[in-house]
């Protein structure tokens, strides 16, 4: 890509709305351009700016303690209802993703036929659950997937999407306990997959990391079963 | 921010506090539905609990970095629930009140001319801009919104970010 090519594309990357491959070729470019990344990091002040000027609304009372709980850092239960309402707007593509996972882990009971096929998968490895969570950037962007399997042994997959596979160059495991365990054989494949068995049972970890060469270039998907 | 991806309830509660009139208000013009923003302002906070560790000071502000990820979420949500797009001009009536700029944290000199420069944009530089920064559209989809080629959108839109860019540089040379 060319200095005017990027100067073409630099407001809709400042602004997110690139698809996947134009913002690989852009990142690609402004990797190696001082220049560019001057322009794209005054449009992305612009972008900023533009977010900081939505109206300021208090929500609803009760909120404050609403999102605490959802935090889990108190054991009410309203994160279930969350999970319905969240459920009841999501679209196709999502709720069907969503159903599949939930039934995943049994709790949809009426569900019989896909919980006996997934008990019957799971005994196949001696497994006991399996589990699928979306990687996402710093921002909260979508920017691919990371599944776990807690059995003999436990392994994990991870998808990245490709506007993001240039941002990955290492991988680390964080543990409930807050160790951090390198994946030394990690090596992203050109499809954007990398799988293999990983060194600790998947329970006890609690989130996959995807590293970058330059700071803040991080994916995370957490790994436990809510 | 520490505290918050440390886990502590404090710092936690204390962090919703300082930015949940900004979240909520950034989300609710995106999703127009009460109910709705505030589930998206709530997994908002959930997101950025679960991000908390990866915050990289150097890439810009907290709010921003939080605001970006309750836009993201409120995209999500549009795009799941509701094909309609939002309407720029219904954007433009919320982020302009009466009386002028919204963002109160920042000094009167500052907010002026982005202000002013909003205001003048073109109509159809508006829509465009606006369909793209809040609703995260792209210029293919806002051509076939506004019936025009996606070449026409782009430069609108180039048009628009680069007047503001100007008069944020003006704002600081102030």
């Amino acid at each position: 890509m060319r200095c005017e090519e990027l100067q073409d594309l630099a407001p809709e990357l400042a602004l997110g709305t690139l698809d996947g491959h134009e913002r690989a070729e852009a990142l690609r470019h402004l990797a190696t351009c001082g220049e560019c990344r001057r322009l794209v990091d005054q449009l992305t002040t612009v972008a900023d700016e533009l977010l900081m000027r939505a109206p300021i609304h208090e929500p609803p009372a009760g909120f404050e303690s609403r999102v605490i709980d959802a935090l889990g850092f108190q054991q009410r239960p309203p994160r279930r209802q969350l999970g319905r309402r969240l459920l009841a707007w999501l679209g196709p593509p999502i709720a069907a993703a969503a159903v599949t996972a939930v039934a995943l882990v049994g709790v949809y009971h009426d569900d019989h036929v896909t919980a006996e096929r997934y008990r019957t998968t799971l005994e196949q490895a001696n497994g006991k659950y399996f589990h699928a969570e979306p990687l996402r950037d710093a921002t909260g962007t979508r920017a691919g997937v990371a599944f776990g399997y807690q059995g003999s042994p436990s392994w994990m997959l991870v998808t990245v999407d490709p506007a993001h596979r240039d941002q990955v160059a290492s991988a680390e495991l964080i543990t409930r306990d807050q160790r951090t365990i390198r994946l030394p054989r990690f090596e992203l494949e050109p499809n954007g997959s990398w799988g293999g068995a990983i060194p600790i049972n998947l329970y006890d970890v609690s989130a996959i990391r995807l590293l970058g060469d330059r700071p803040g270039q991080v994916l995370e998907a957490s790994t436990s079963p809510k | 921010m520490a505290g918050l991806a440390a886990g502590q309830t404090d710092a936690a509660a204390a962090f919703v506090r300082r930015f949940q009139a900004r979240v909520y208000g950034l989300v609710i013009t995106i999703v127009r539905d009460p109910g709705t923003a505030e589930d998206v302002a709530q997994e908002t906070f959930v997101r950025a609990w679960r991000n908390a560790g990866t915050y990289d000071p150097r890439r810009g502000r907290v709010a921003t970095w939080l605001l970006t990820i309750a836009r993201n979420a409120a995209i999500d949500a549009m795009r799941a629930r509701r094909p309609e797009p939002l309407d720029p001009e219904i954007v433009a009536a919320r982020l302009q009140p009466a009386g002028g700029a919204v963002d109160e944290s920042a000094p009167v000199h500052e907010r002026a001319p982005v202000r002013d420069a909003l205001a003048e944009l073109p109509e159809p530089q508006r829509r465009a801009l606006f369909l793209a920064a809040y609703a995260g559209r792209t210029a293919r989809e806002i051509g076939e919104l506004e019936n025009a080629p996606v070449g026409t959108i782009k430069t609108r839109i180039r048009r628009a970010m680069s007047k503001l860019r100007d008069a944020l540089e003006t704002s600081h040379a102030l």
